[in-house]
Formats: structure tokens, C-alpha cells, sequence
């Protein structure tokens, strides 16, 4: 046989692969802000600190002072920087938000897929555990295991996060699994004998890439509200300064009842508010960078 | 030797209670090593669900599947993995059998690495380069690298058949390989189907509605099966059954074969049929399925007895006592 292949090296490809990730990116407009507005919210929170660094000294003299070129958000009840705190308070609510998505996204996709396609007694008992998980009202739980266990890890709640958080979306995926599963390319799979590794994640899933994507990307948000919320309830004590600390405190504090101090409560909100509209706008153009027709002209 | 595939009794039904629809209704069916097959019928048939309870995507509610003699149900694991590898399908729409999201070298690379049909990633791409030339992609470096979307419907088939060649099949079935293809490579199509089982040894269960391919496919030593409603009504050899059918609904299927000659298509003899109507699935009728529609229908035989297949001394059988032994002659003087 004397026909030439060409296969390029991987380093290229790679190379070529994320180029064209961003190209499609900027199909969408919004999208593409969006995901301009997430990598520059990564950046300021996790490069930030290293430029910025937090603001811990009380300054009795200048507490509740309104924006200026020195406090560009103005100070909270202690004089201290608020756009320093803004800066610092970004990375573990990002943190905690990425690793509950992840888990509750890699449970919800695998066992998902796994329980469409083998069917039977093993579909039977994954959606009886599913339909369990979801009858039990996830924040109230949250509140009474608070009560039990220290909540004090930022790695433990992001786990324990995702472990809760899993079954609206495992639903989601075995529904498209189902009828995935019914197509003739899957037919020719289970006709090869390529086994169920193979086609739940070789075959079906990169199918529904484009909606897991979004799927993690919107279990991302609802992670960072409800973060927030156990905070702001104070049932999680997570010392050091993020954005929902940051709401709790203003609160405890009395910050909302006076004129001055709106920048110190509005600050964190505002912070949240724009990473949760960046990442929404972001999935507009996530998914036609999962899109194989959209790809192809690598 | 025993039948590469025998079907023993099958029968296929679908739903439950009330809704319940017998779409294969005890057939059997015994299709020799080399053999060329072809299952002839309507929409609606049971052709289709025959076919993928061969290559046991669908398990029979009733009856057997044998392979090379042995019970599919019951063997080995390891002489199902054979049986498995053996028999493959090629679909009828090419635009749902390959994985939109997979290159035309992921889909044949990855079965020919997992069944060690290749020793290395190199060995693997100079495989799938041979598989495409055998079916006519060329060149290759054209089609290794692209998606389903890419390609046509044709060059999508030769894929699905590339795809299946990979696990060295000795029986593949066509699924109405050729019946979403445009007409003017179907004949390429159907020829390149020929050269695989001359050269690679491989038997053809061919699914088709159409009478005239089916000729054409299974001319020259073949055999023609014809199903109506999940039944077979009539089968012997092809050019038995093309010059002699028997059965009024194989006679009827030939009557409306269009002829691309007009002097022929003159001279074809119209058949005329009671109704035009296929009865539903869910009320079949009594006795011979096919009696509301029959030109010959005795009244109180057919719409009572269930015809048997019977062996006729001109080759094959036919499920019709009525005119199992009455000649037609389909061109009119």
C-alpha cells in the first residue's frame, strides 16, 4: 500500500484545535463577551491577589467612605480597601462553584448514559437512587449535616455540593441517552463489539457534548448561589474573606441601613452577579464550539 | 455443515396486551455458508426486524437463532464473541449510522485496535487505508479525515461497509444498503457488495422492498425469501421466483416493478388486487394474511386456514394452496 497519510503531530493539532475553539467562540457576540468576562473575572481573582493584596489593617478614620482614587469602592465598617477584598474574595467562590459542577456533572453523565444504555435492573435501581436524591429538599440538608459536621474545608463543601447535586441533570442525560441509544451508529457499535466503555464515552457522549457543557456550566451558578446562601446563613463558618463573606458581614454589620456604607453590601452582590451573567451568556457560544459541523474545517 | 444462520420458528411482537403487534410471525429461515439471500417485502413486513434479530440487536420473543448449527442463547462466551464479530449489519440510512461526531479514521481505527485485528496505531491506519480502497474511497487521504457531514450518502454507505469489514465478517446483513442512495451509483454499490463476498468469502442476508434490485443482487445463484406481514409467503430461487412466482402477492410485487422499456412496460400484464390497503398490523386478518387484497380469494379457505409453506417440485416453497401449482404469465401477448 502505497497511499501517503498525513497526521500531523499532536502539538499542532492541539495547537489547531484550540484555535478553532476560539474562532467558533466568536460566532456568538454575547457569547463570546461572556467568555471574555469569565476569563477576565478568573484572572483578576486568581492573578489579582499577587498584585492587590487584601486589605486587613482597621483604619478607624476612614470607615464607610464612598468611592475615591485611593479606595476605588470605598472602605467597609473597619476602613478596610473593599476593591481589595472584591480582588481576594473571587477564587474560592470560583473554587468551590468549579469543583460541586464538576462532581455533580461527571456523576450525572456517566451514570446517566451508563443507566440508558445497559437498561434493565441497573437502570431500575440508578433511577430509584435519583428519585430519592431529589425528593429530599437539598438545602435543608445541607443546613442539618452543617449542624453535624464543620463545613470549614472549601474542598469538602465543593465535594459535598456536587454529591447533592446531581440527579436533575443524571435525569436530563438518560432521557437523550435513551433515544441516542436507539440510532443506528449505536447499533453498529454494540454489532462490533466494541464494548460499553466504548460507547457510553466514545460513542454517545461526545453526542451530548455540547449540552453537558452547558449543563456544568449552569450547575456553576446555581453552586455559587447556593454557596452563598449557606453562608449568608451562616451555617458554613469558612474564615477569610469571599464574596458571600463578604454579603454576610455587610449584613451582621448593619451595612444596608446606611446611605454610605450601599458600596460595601452592593460590592459582593454586584461581583456575583456579574460572574453568574458571564457565565450564562458564556454556554451561547460553548455550544457551537462542541458542534462537529462547526469544527470540521480544522 | 450446518447453516451459517438458521432462524427456527421465529416470531418477534412488539407492545403489550391490547396494542400488541406481531411483527415476525413464526418464520424460519436456513441461509447456507455463501449463500446470497435476498428478504423481499413492504414497509411494514417484518423484514427489517428479521434482520437485526440476526445480528441479535433484537432478541426473538419466540423460536431460535443458530449459528453455524449452535444456539446464539446458549453458547459460550467466547463462541458469542465469534458469533458477534461474524455477523454484521450495514443500515439503510446512511445519515444516521455514522457518528456524527467521529472522523471516518476514528470509526474504522478503533474497531481494528480493540478486536487486534491491527498491532499499532500505524498498523491500524495502513488497515483502514486498504478497507477504504476496497470500497472504492479514493484516495484515501481524501476521507481519512472526514466528518459524516462531509460525504454523501453514498460515500457515507461505503464507510458503514468499510466499518463492517473491519471485524472480518463472514455474514453481513444489508439493511436496505442501497434504498437511500441515489440510483445512479447504486448499481456501483451493489456491485462493489458482489466483489466483497467473491473475495472475502462473505454471505449476504440482503433487505430489500425491491424486486428488481433483489434480482439484480441475487441473480446469479441466489435465493429470493418474500415476506408479507411477517410471514414468508414464497422463496426459492431467484430466477425461479422472478420467471415463475407463485404466490399471488410475489406475482403482484413483480406485476409492479416499473419497467424502464415502454414497449415492456406496455406489454406488462396490471394486476389487479381486491384492495390497495395494507391490513394494520394490530387487526391482521384470518386465516392467509394477504386474502382481503387476493385476486384468487376462495372464500372459506382462505380467510380461514393459515397457508403453509409448501415445497413446489420447480424449487423453493409457497404458502398458498390455492395456486401453488398454477404458472402465471406476467407479459401479456
Amino acid at each position: 500500500m502505497t497511499t501517503q497519510i498525513s497526521s500531523p503531530n499532536l502539538a499542532v493539532k492541539i495547537l489547531r484545535s484550540i484555535g478553532t475553539s476560539l474562532r467558533l467562540l466568536t460566532y456568538n457576540r454575547v457569547g463570546f463577551i461572556g467568555f471574555l468576562a469569565v476569563v477576565a473575572i478568573v484572572l483578576i481573582s486568581y492573578l489579582g491577589p499577587l498584585v492587590i493584596p487584601l486589605d486587613t489593617k482597621t483604619k478607624i478614620d476612614q470607615i464607610y467612605q464612598t468611592p475615591s482614587a485611593s479606595h476605588i469602592l470605598g472602605t467597609d465598617h473597619q476602613g478596610r480597601d473593599i476593591w481589595s477584598q472584591i480582588v481576594n474574595g473571587g477564587k474560592d467562590v470560583i473554587y468551590v462553584a468549579f469543583l460541586a459542577a464538576l462532581i455533580s456533572t461527571i456523576i450525572a453523565v456517566s451514570f446517566g448514559t451508563l443507566s440508558a444504555f445497559v437498561g434493565g435492573w441497573i437502570d431500575n435501581l440508578i433511577m430509584s437512587l435519583t428519585d430519592i436524591i431529589l425528593t429530599i429538599p437539598q438545602f435543608p440538608l445541607l443546613a442539618v449535616l452543617a449542624a453535624f459536621v464543620s463545613l470549614n474545608s472549601l474542598t469538602f463543601l465543593g465535594v459535598l455540593m456536587g454529591l447533592l447535586n446531581w440527579p436533575a441533570l443524571l435525569r436530563a442525560i438518560r432521557s437523550q441517552a435513551l433515544s441516542l441509544k436507539q440510532r443506528d451508529f449505536i447499533e453498529a457499535a454494540r454489532a462490533l463489539d466494541l464494548g460499553t466503555w466504548h460507547i457510553v464515552f466514545r460513542e454517545m457522549v461526545p453526542n451530548m457534548m455540547p449540552y453537558i457543557i452547558v449543563s456544568f456550566t449552569l450547575g456553576m451558578t446555581s453552586a455559587v448561589y447556593q454557596q452563598a446562601g449557606l453562608v449568608f446563613l451562616g451555617l458554613v463558618p469558612i474564615s477569610g474573606g469571599n464574596w458571600s463573606v463578604m454579603i454576610q458581614l455587610a449584613w451582621v454589620r448593619g451595612a444596608i441601613f446606611f446611605k454610605d456604607s450601599v458600596w460595601y453590601i452592593m460590592a459582593p452582590i454586584l461581583a456575583i452577579a456579574l460572574f453568574q451573567l458571564a457565565l450564562i451568556t458564556m454556554t451561547r457560544s460553548l455550544e457551537l464550539v462542541f458542534n462537529p459541523r462547526l469544527r470540521s474545517n480544522e | 455443515m450446518a447453516p451459517i444462520i438458521e432462524l427456527q420458528n421465529v416470531s418477534r411482537f412488539f407492545g403489550k396486551n391490547k396494542e400488541e403487534v406481531t411483527a415476525v410471525d413464526d418464520i424460519s429461515l436456513a441461509i447456507e455458508h455463501g449463500e446470497i439471500v435476498c428478504l423481499v417485502g413492504e414497509s411494514g413486513c417484518g423484514k427489517s426486524t428479521t434482520g437485526r434479530m440476526v445480528v441479535d440487536l433484537l432478541k426473538p420473543s419466540q423460536g431460535k437463532l443458530l449459528y453455524r448449527g449452535q444456539d446464539v442463547r446458549q453458547m459460550s462466551r467466547s463462541d458469542y464473541t465469534a458469533y458477534r464479530r461474524a455477523v454484521q449489519i450495514i443500515h439503510q440510512d446512511p445519515y444516521a449510522s455514522l457518528n456524527p461526531t467521529q472522523t471516518v479514521r476514528q470509526m474504522i481505527t478503533v474497531p481494528l485496535l480493540r478486536h487486534k485485528k491491527a498491532t499499532s496505531n500505524a498498523d491500524a491506519e495502513r488497515r483502514a487505508a486498504e478497507l477504504l480502497e476496497i470500497v472504492d474511497l479514493t484516495p484515501v487521504s481524501d476521507f481519512l479525515n472526514k466528518y459524516p457531514h462531509q460525504l454523501s450518502g453514498g460515500q457515507r454507505q461505503r464507510v458503514s461497509v468499510a466499518r463492517a469489514l473491519t471485524v472480518e465478517p463472514k455474514f453481513i446483513v444489508a439493511d436496505e444498503a442501497v434504498s437511500m442512495v441515489d440510483v445512479s451509483i447504486r448499481v456501483s454499490l451493489l456491485n462493489m457488495l458482489s466483489r466483497l463476498k467473491s473475495e472475502f468469502d462473505v454471505t449476504f442476508l440482503f433487505i430489500t422492498h425491491d424486486l428488481a434490485l433483489a434480482k439484480y443482487f441475487s441473480w446469479e445463484g441466489g435465493r429470493i425469501t418474500v415476506m408479507y406481514l411477517g410471514r414468508i409467503v414464497e422463496e426459492g430461487p431467484t430466477s425461479r421466483v422472478i420467471a415463475d412466482p407463485r404466490h399471488p402477492y410475489t406475482q403482484a410485487l413483480l406485476a409492479a416493478v416499473p419497467e424502464a422499456d415502454p414497449e415492456l412496460a406496455h406489454k406488462k400484464r396490471h394486476m389487479e388486487l381486491r384492495s390497495a390497503e395494507i391490513p394494520s398490523l394490530l387487526a391482521l386478518p384470518n386465516g392467509c394474511t394477504f386474502h382481503p387484497r387476493c385476486p384468487y380469494f376462495v372464500p372459506g379457505e382462505c380467510d380461514v386456514n393459515v397457508p403453509r409453506l409448501e415445497r413446489i417440485p420447480e424449487g423453493g416453497s409457497v404458502a398458498c394452496p390455492v395456486r401453488k401449482s398454477e404458472t402465471i404469465e406476467l407479459l401479456a401477448a
